[in-house]
């Protein structure tokens, strides 16, 4: 049957079936003659009435009809669905709410995500679909309506195009607003001009349909690039195949349909049999619209993780890549949102609390000014490359020559601040790589001064810290050694004195060539000068020059102090001299730098006095808050950069500290090193210095790299040559003492307060050595004592080396005691005791070392019997060594003391340790705990102080005064140290302090009773650890 | 010195200052506001939160007239096998000092942390503070270490200790440790007992 006739047939046409008939292409007007391919059913110049009934007839058209009111409808659906949040219905296309997946027991959080996007193309979609029905519907009316109708529908098939790119451009690019506008804004202009393009009357006519084509292919490939750019972006998210997937398949839809109406297969390759003129494109229609609502539904089946997933990575990867990738089980996420909207439900101040989340937890993870925790800590740049790009730190600092010399001479002066600040404790990060140009070593090869400066400045901080980590004296100062993330080598900074060495033979020349005189310039012509101003050449080739050979010969000395064995101490002197001649010749530029300052007058608001600089003026090229986040794991301290007078004064001190290391003979006597180290510490030098000095006594185990402990021990004990020879050296226990008098010699390098308290921990080792020796060496005495030769040996062994561990140890315990008072932990109230701990101490010691000075004393005798000198010594033997006399002026002092202000307690009533909660004992416990755990010495407790001075009266007292003794010890002792200038110094203050005390006896036991307005007051104006007592009237 | 005059001219009489415990979050506002105008270290509202939330038996305020013009913030806990009390912050206002109520604060504090069964109290303070190193030395605390360069001002610390003493003297007591463990014991569980 003909399909014509049969839907003539039809009941609801047969009325109209002459006036309104199907017709043929041959037979259709004009106007309507849009696809040659499909031949016949066509309607035309039907009334709007029957043209809405054709609705419900079967004609070419129907089934574009229908699958466009049907697609309106199912997006009307999904849209009310939406709104109302019907979840049944709606969830998956529902991006108002996701929930999080918890498995940490909070409760679960709610995002709030825009849904307008998703709307606007819910509403395109219906809009597209609502234009096509009715123009397919109505286009049969009239040329008019047709023409009308048939721009609306290009315009809805522009709209849907326009709008479907919202959603997927508006969520992948959800944290970088910037693009989510720039690729809306661009697509929603290409669309209005692709519809201004549609709107003109002619260009609906089929053979314009190309140019139709082109446009929206056009749109449709736009899309192209936002996706590739998200691809790129998300690379590292899992989901992205999926994701680029779905994207592909729209594109590819897009196509497809496109190319189906361009061509207009396949009615083309079978003409009539295809009802369809728009099937194809509404193919694409359908395709594009699915592809992105599964897109969609991918994103919230994935939940927060991708989406966030996504967005982080966007916000991240302009600023910096994460250094960890993520893996197959992990995903980088961006929580902040999360974060906020949690955050918008918590009133200021208040925390969070879980079973697994308690208020400590919440306390240490926030860690105020922690730049890793503190999002609040404000950076000028966030990174350097923002920083260079800002022209921070140009190369060349300034294409005006002088002008560049005088700024690279000021970033000199404020590395040469810095410099002294990291020494000084800070950390590295914050000082001297605050310096941009170091930061960024690759920029500076242009320019040699910059760059010669730079690699050398990195030499010597790989230097200083490998000298400072080596020695581990930074125990406190641990800031100083965190190098992390900083680029402290790169290649061919080896060659840095070589590069000096140019760069100083050119800059001498360059002076020279300046200095001489006009005559003889021609001659030198060739020499290009240093800058471009030749009034100030001279000057400023001088002030280069200086700084330039103060960093050579500074490299030179941390070098020479590292050569093994203290081979290079000689050198190093020399280079230290050199060093402190070029920093004198520092400070004579500055009136020069000063005068021409590059802005000719002092800067706004910089005090001279505070200045990093030589010339006054602020460096260039510096930014202290850049690493903040590199830097140490605790708060970045308040950094105040040293001034540059303070440098120069720290750098001074520092060489002198250096020179007296270098000084000290290569002495290979344990008593002499520990003395030296004591000595130098009352300069009190800083870390670096203290540094070189343990390396230099300490090195492979060895005391100065050179002497075996085990040798050095056996010197010190005076141990019989012969004992060398003998097995005891690879017993554990001699490796053990061995072991700590190492560690004893390293303590001492470290500062005052970290010194104490190692010093009272390895009490308890030496008296634990004490007696592992004492049952070792028995042991050893038993299996060996079948000769009598041997037994005698044995026994001198035994004796003498305990004695020099427990003398040792009664050494370490004064110098615990008496840094006390160098850090001030005492009070006075509790000087009573502390000096009577001394004196105890003190007894114990003198007793030790009156015992190894006699035995040694008896070797020396034996083996220089036969010399005539030794006859003097005998004659003087039965008098005590002048070293147990010092200590027994030390001793009277404490003694006094002590019982002086036991007498002032007993009778005044003053310097009395009461308290509401504890009593003296408590204190006393507190203040010589590991000296009492450690049993040193044995049986003394804090009785034994209570019975002692329980009964001191000031009668009494005044009877033996003790300070009178030891004043006059002193006096006697000054003969027997003519060549020890320390000791002579100490002599003299123990004299003071002894004349002093004695007078303020006198005058308090005198006038004390009589007078009570009387009060004495204890200073330390004359000695470090032996007080001097001020009688006042009140 | 009984009396004192207060920089807005009105008399201070020592009866007219009163001490309270920490009784709840209208104080914490009082607490925060001194400590952030007089001392060094800045703290956030959390840390004020840990400690009077977890102890607000060891946080005390003094008010004159109504006004807050001191507090005393605490904790206490275990520490390396002692059960040692610790003090946060100490703030009088200035025209209030020199009459004892720091003193009275602290005391207070340190008297419910005796009676809790501390063995100890600690507390960091700046070697320059002499006035806080004298009022904690007159109540019995002595400077155990010198701690370098501890606060973030660059300053050096002393770390005070209080050592209470022993409930029997320990040279008479056979096994002197037994007591003071067991009541230490029972105390951390009850302090525990106090927390959220």
């Amino acid at each position: 049957m003909d399909e014509t006739e049969f839907l003539n047939s039809s009941p609801t046409e047969k009325k109209g079936r002459n006036k309104f008939p199907l017709l043929r292409y041959e037979e259709l007007p004009e106007y309507m003659k849009d696809n040659e391919y499909i031949l016949n059913y066509y309607r035309a110049e039907w009334s709007l009435n029957h043209a809405f009934v054709s609705l419900f007839l079967c004609h070419n058209e129907s089934l574009n009809i229908w699958t466009h009111v049907i697609g309106f409808v199912a997006f009307l659906i999904l849209t009310v669905a939406n709104l109302t949040e019907f979840y049944q219905v709606a969830d998956f296309i529902n991006l108002s709410k996701w929930v999080f997946p918890s498995d940490t027991g909070t409760p679960p959080a709610l995002i709030d995500t825009p849904r307008w996007p998703l709307f606007i193309f819910l509403c395109g979609s219906m809009f597209c679909f609502v234009s096509s029905s009715l123009c397919h519907l109505f286009s049969c009316h009239s040329q008019h309506l047709n023409c009308l109708l048939s721009q609306l529908d290009y315009v809805g098939i522009a709209v849907m195009i326009i709008t479907s790119f919202f959603p997927p451009i508006y969520y992948l690019f959800q944290c970088d607003t910037i693009w989510q506008y720039v690729y809306l804004t661009t697509i929603s202009i290409l669309g209005i001009l692709a519809v201004i393009i549609l709107l003109s009357p002619k260009r609906t006519r089929g053979k314009y349909r190309f140019i139709r084509t082109i446009i929206f292919v056009a749109m449709g490939l736009f899309g192209v690039i936002p996706m590739i750019h998200a691809t790129i972006v998300n690379w590292n998210v899992p989901q992205r195949n999926i994701t680029l997937g779905f994207e592909s398949a729209m594109a590819f839809s897009y196509l497809i349909g496109a190319m189906f109406y361009a061509t207009r297969v396949p009615e083309k390759w079978k003409p009539g049999c295809s009802k369809n003129t728009q099937a194809a494109f509404d193919t694409q229609r359908f395709a594009a619209s699915s592809f992105v609502i599964v897109e969609m539904e991918e994103n919230i089946n994935n939940g927060v993780e991708e989406q966030e997933s996504e967005n982080h990575e966007q916000t991240s990867v302009p600023v910096l890549n994460p250094s960890i990738p993520s893996g197959e089980q992990t995903v980088w996420a961006d929580v902040a949102s999360l974060l906020d909207s949690a955050c918008n439900d918590l009133q200021d101040g208040e925390l969070i609390h879980g079973d697994n989340f308690n208020l400590f937890a919440a306390m240490s993870a926030l860690e105020i000014m922690d730049p890793k925790m503190d999002s609040g800590i404000v950076c000028r740049y966030y990174s350097v490359d923002e920083a260079i790009e800002d022209g921070a730190a140009p190369i060349p600092l300034s294409f005006n020559k002088t002008v560049d010399v005088h700024c690279m001479i000021d970033v000199m002066d404020h590395m040469l601040s810095c410099e002294a600040t990291w020494h000084k404790g800070h950390s590295l990060a914050q000082t001297i790589f605050s310096c941009i140009y170091l930061l960024r070593p690759d920029r500076t090869p242009s320019h040699a001064l910059l760059h010669s400066y730079c690699t050398v400045i990195r030499s010597t901080c790989n230097a200083v810290i490998s000298a400072v980590s080596d020695s581990r004296t930074h125990e406190e100062e641990d800031l100083f050694t965190i190098t992390s993330g900083l680029p402290l080598k790169r290649d061919g900074d080896e060659k840095c004195l070589s590069m000096l060495n140019v760069l100083e033979e050119t800059i001498s020349r360059q002076l020279h060539a300046c200095k001489a005189p006009s005559h003889k310039k021609r001659s030198i012509e060739d020499i290009e000068p240093l800058q471009t101003n030749l009034d100030l050449e001279e000057g400023y080739c001088k002030a280069v020059l200086c700084r330039l050979r103060f960093r050579k010969h500074f490299y030179h000395v941390l070098l020479c102090l590292r050569r093994p064995q203290g081979r290079g101490l000689e050198l190093a002197r020399k280079h230290i001299a050199s060093c402190l001649l070029e920093l004198d010749s520092i400070l004579k530029t500055e009136e020069f730098l000063r005068a021409n300052n590059r802005n000719g007058m002092w800067e706004d608001g910089m005090e001279s006095e505070d200045s990093t600089t030589a010339s006054g003026c602020q460096p260039i090229g510096f930014d202290s808050t850049l690493n903040s986040r590199l830097s140490a794991p605790t708060p970045p301290r308040a950094i105040k950069v040293f001034c540059w007078k303070k440098a120069v004064e720290y750098f001074q001190k520092l060489l002198h500290d250096l020179d007296i290391v270098c000084s000290h003979p290569i002495d290979p006597l344990h008593e002499g090193a520990l003395r030296f180290v004591v000595e130098f510490q009352k300069l009190q030098p800083d870390l670096v210095a203290r540094s070189h000095l343990q390396l230099l006594l300490v090195q492979d185990g060895k005391l100065f790299g050179r002497d075996p402990i085990f040798t050095m021990i056996c010197k010190a004990a005076a141990i019989p040559e012969l004992a060398k020879n003998l097995d005891i050296q690879k017993n554990e226990s001699f490796v053990h003492l061995c072991q700590l008098a190492i560690t004893l010699l390293k303590i001492l390098c470290t500062n005052a307060a970290w010194q104490r308290r190692q010093l009272g921990k390895v009490l308890q080792d030496w008296r634990i050595i004490h007696m592992q020796l004492e049952i070792a060496l028995r042991k050893e005495f038993e299996e060996s004592s079948s000769t009598s030769l041997d037994e005698n040996l044995c026994m001198k062994i035994y004796k003498n080396i305990l004695n020099w561990v427990e003398e040792q140890t009664y050494w370490i315990a004064f110098r615990f005691l008496i840094l006390g008072f160098e850090l001030e932990l005492y009070a006075p109230s509790e000087y009573c005791m502390v000096y009577w701990y001394i004196y105890v101490i003190l007894i114990k010691l003198g007793e030790k070392m009156h015992l190894r000075m006699i035995t040694n004393s008896e070797t020396a005798k034996r083996k220089g019997k036969k010399k005539r000198e030794s006859m003097k010594d005998v004659a003087r033997e039965p008098a005590i060594p002048p070293a147990v006399l010092l200590l027994q002026c030390q001793i009277y002092l404490a003694e006094g003391l002590t019982l002086m202000i036991s007498a002032l307690r007993n009778e005044h009533g003053v310097f009395q340790c009461r308290g509401p909660f504890n009593s003296e004992q408590e204190r006393f416990i507190q203040h010589f705990e590991l000296l009492q755990k450690a049993c040193i010495p044995d049986h003394v407790s804090y009785y034994t102080f209570r019975d002692y001075t329980a009964h001191s009266q000031f009668d009494t007292l005044i009877m033996c005064n003790y300070f009178k003794e030891a004043q006059r010890i002193a006096k006697e002792l000054r003969g027997s140290f003519v060549n020890d200038k320390n000791k002579l110094t100490e002599l003299r203050h123990i004299e003071q302090v002894a004349e002093h005390n004695g007078i303020a006896l006198n005058l308090v036991s005198r006038l004390g009773s009589l007078d009570p307005s009387l009060k004495v007051s204890f200073e330390f104006n004359h000695h470090p650890h032996f007080a001097t007592a001020v009688v006042k009237r009140s | 010195m009984e009396e004192t005059t207060t920089p807005d001219g009105s008399i201070v009489d020592e009866s007219e200052i009163e001490y309270v415990s920490y009784a709840g979050e209208h104080h914490l506002p009082l607490i925060m506001r001194l400590v952030d105008e007089e001392l060094s270290e800045p703290y956030s509202i959390f840390t004020y939160r840990y400690f009077v939330y977890l102890w607000p038996n060891l946080s005390f305020l003094a008010f004159h007239k109504g006004k807050c013009i001191g507090t005393v913030v605490s904790k206490m806990g275990e520490h390396r096998n002692t059960f040692r009390g610790y003090i946060a912050m100490l703030v009088v206002l200035k025209p209030y000092r020199h009459r004892g109520i720091a003193t009275e604060l602290v005391t207070r504090s340190i008297k419910v942390m005796m009676e809790s069964g501390c063995e100890e109290v600690t507390l960091e303070a700046e070697v320059t503070n002499k006035g806080a190193l004298a009022l904690y030395g007159r109540l019995g605390f002595i400077r155990a270490k010198r701690l370098f360069r501890y606060y973030l001002n660059g300053v050096d610390a002393f770390r005070l200790k209080l050592l209470f003493p022993h409930q029997e003297l320990p040279s008479s007591h056979p096994y002197p440790h037994s007591n003071t463990v067991m009541s230490s014991v029972l105390e951390s569980y009850a302090a525990h007992e106090l927390g959220p």
